[in-house]
């Protein structure tokens, strides 16, 4: 047992908690904010893997010095496995993507605060908040500890939306609600029946009650919990019918909100995807429901993409797009395709990130993200088009960047699981990709500058300049070096199948 | 009318409707390459009910086909049908959640 873990969801509550106290003292609350901003990515470097069992409750068959004294109806039963406590794991799979969720958040606030004068207010308690809820969801191995923070970041993402000052933000917020008004209490009602069946709400418990034969597996009851705890799975990472809401949620953000968002999105979208496939594993039916949504999500995010005119919308879809890739791979369900499927959300996290900031470049000197009224920017920053162009190939999946890497792997295991088909559809689907970004590419870029368009005479901020130069080199990083996270995604996957 | 034009006319229609715009040569290309990304990519993907049953798959093919051939250009419609509008969302998500729950009540034994 380790006790530091939870310190991975503490470091961010507790920070989000001082900030608001120092409300006021602008100064004090950047320094903090920066403080505890670089010590997310540090925290699980230092964090040795393992379990906690909060209050120190292990099971039994831990600690089986305890278990001397009982009867044996119980350490002989099903009871010995059992997990009294609420209980956090922590893994290589879990490190790397809590640290690459810790780097998007440091990158994030530190862009915001050195672009906003005020730093008081909700907005980085928020973002604190919010990694923290997303953090204690991929840690947590009890469902309905998961669903609290769920909605902790269901509330956060919503209020993030309102810190913007973009029109109509509310109104996207507000529908988000009324959609979350309908998904997360049928997502609650899932584990309610599951409770209900197994009287637990420990996943490892909830597995083993499925497979020791105390719940049957063909009990509708247990099927509709899957049906309902699916939806809320939708729900939470925007997949279609979803998709359109969480596209306009990443518009009604500004771009550094925007980039902490779809973070959020894709860490609900994995770790209430694993623990999907982990309890359900036995209902073939819900791979190919996966298959078929994820699919659609590919399709209709990526041909969204393309037909929108505003920035921030089109890369809204593309991340909707992208994380149809990670889906088909959970769907697929070999070791193969599950590593990929993990190395392919880490990737989009990073480049949708990256492009979100870069968006934010083109709204601070023009003040407008519609690719109607924009043109020219070249000849404004080089740099910036620049490595923006590489970002697009990234994401497209042309090598030697991340992307190229998972989405080869994906294809492999696609083919090699007997789904040619997938792989094709992932190939055609990255074309589109690619064009997309050529036609953002050209309307930003190179199209001659529209009469009306007004210019801010002013620099872009380096710091966003090197946000996206780092992002972009751990891209590249893990374009060339694959195995820095292929191995332990690969470890893990073993451990699930 | 061929299909670049037929695709030109719908979205001015819609864009009439709900945007003050122009149709630009740009975004009718855009919407012309997604109409053929999305026939393409579902026919690739319906391609999958193999899985279940061959004959279930060319049925399905022909059925997806007639029904993109008598819909098109679906791109502009699928547009509209996407919009940010909550009833819309609501509708799509109150589906859904029939559809599945159905499935998983009846549809778990024939896969």
């Amino acid at each position: 047992m380790d006790s530091f873990i939870p310190l991975l969801v503490i470091v961010p509550i507790f920070c989000a908690i001082l900030l608001n106290l120092c409300h006021g003292k602008d100064k004090l609350v950047k320094l903090l904010a920066l403080i505890f901003g670089i010590t997310l990515p540090i925290t699980p470097i230092f964090v040795n893997y393992g379990n906690h069992f909060f209050g120190g409750y292990s099971p039994l068959f831990l600690n089986s010095s305890w278990a001397t004294n009982l009867p044996s109806t119980i350490t002989n039963s099903i009871l010995f496995n059992f997990h009294p406590a609420i209980t956090y794991v922590f893994g290589g799979m879990q490190q790397i993507f809590i640290f690459i969720l810790g780097i998007l958040t440091f990158f994030v606030i530190f862009t915001s605060l050195n672009e906003s004068k005020r730093a008081s207010g909700v907005y980085t308690f928020l973002i604190f908040m919010g990694t923290a809820a997303v953090t204690a969801v991929f840690l947590t191995d009890d469902i309905f500890h998961l669903y609290i923070f769920f909605e902790i970041s269901v509330m956060t993402q919503v209020g993030i939306i309102l810190c913007s000052n973009i029109q109509r933000k509310h109104e996207t917020a507000l529908k988000y609600m009324f959609l979350s008004n309908i998904a997360a209490p049928m997502l609650l009602l899932g584990i309610g029946l599951l409770l209900g069946l197994t009287g637990n709400v420990n996943i490892s418990d909830i597995i083993i009650a499925i497979k020791t034969g105390v719940v049957t597996p063909d009990n509708p009851v247990l099927l509709m919990a899957a049906a309902l705890i699916l939806f809320g799975w939708l729900y939470g990472s925007g997949l279609p019918p979803f998709h359109s809401i969480k596209s306009a949620m990443y518009s009604k953000a500004t771009p550094h909100a925007a980039a902490i968002l779809q973070v959020f999105t894709v860490f609900i979208f994995v770790s209430l995807g694993i623990v999907i496939i982990r309890i359900f594993a036995f209902i073939s039916l819900l791979r190919w429901i996966i298959m078929i949504i994820s699919a659609l999500a590919m399709i209709l995010g990526i041909s969204m993409a393309i037909t929108q005119h505003d920035f921030k919308r089109m890369i809204g879809y593309l991340a909707v797009g992208e994380l149809g890739y990670v889906g088909l791979g959970l769907a697929i369900g070999t070791i193969q395709s599950i590593t990929a499927c993990l190395f392919q959300a880490v990737n989009e996290i990073l480049l949708t990130g990256l492009l979100f900031i870069g968006v934010g470049t083109i709204l601070y000197k023009t003040g407008t993200t519609d690719t109607n009224k924009l043109g020219g920017m070249l000849t404004e920053n080089p740099f910036v088009a620049f490595i923006f162009l590489l970002t697009g190939f990234a994401m497209a999946g042309v090598p030697p960047f991340n992307a190229f890497q998972s989405k080869l792997l994906l294809i492999q295991s696609a083919l090699n699981a007997g789904f040619p088909e997938l792989g094709v559809l992932m190939i055609i689907l990255s074309i589109v990709t690619f064009m997309t970004f050529v036609k953002v590419f050209y309307t930003v870029y190179l199209k001659p500058q529209p009469e009306n368009m007004k210019i801010i005479n002013k620099k872009i901020p380096q710091v966003t300049v090197i946000s996206m130069v780092l992002l972009l080199i751990v891209c590249i990083m893990l374009g060339l070096f694959p195995n820095i996270v292929t191995n332990a995604f690969s470890q893990f996957a073993m451990g699930l199948l | 009318m061929n299909l670049y034009d037929l695709v030109n006319d719908k979205i001015k229609q819609i864009q009439s409707k709900t945007e003050n715009e122009t149709v630009s040569g740009v975004s009718t290309a855009s919407y012309l390459a997604s109409e053929l990304v999305v026939i393409v990519s579902i026919l690739i993907t319906s391609i999958l009910l193999r899985k279940i049953n061959p004959i279930l798959m060319i049925m399905g093919i022909l059925v997806i086909f007639a029904i993109i051939l008598t819909n098109m250009p679906i791109m502009p419609k699928l547009r509209r049908a996407q919009n940010d509008s909550l009833n819309n969302m609501m509708f799509y998500a109150l589906i859904t959640l029939a559809l599945l729950v159905s499935m998983f009540y009846w549809g778990v034994k024939y896969v």
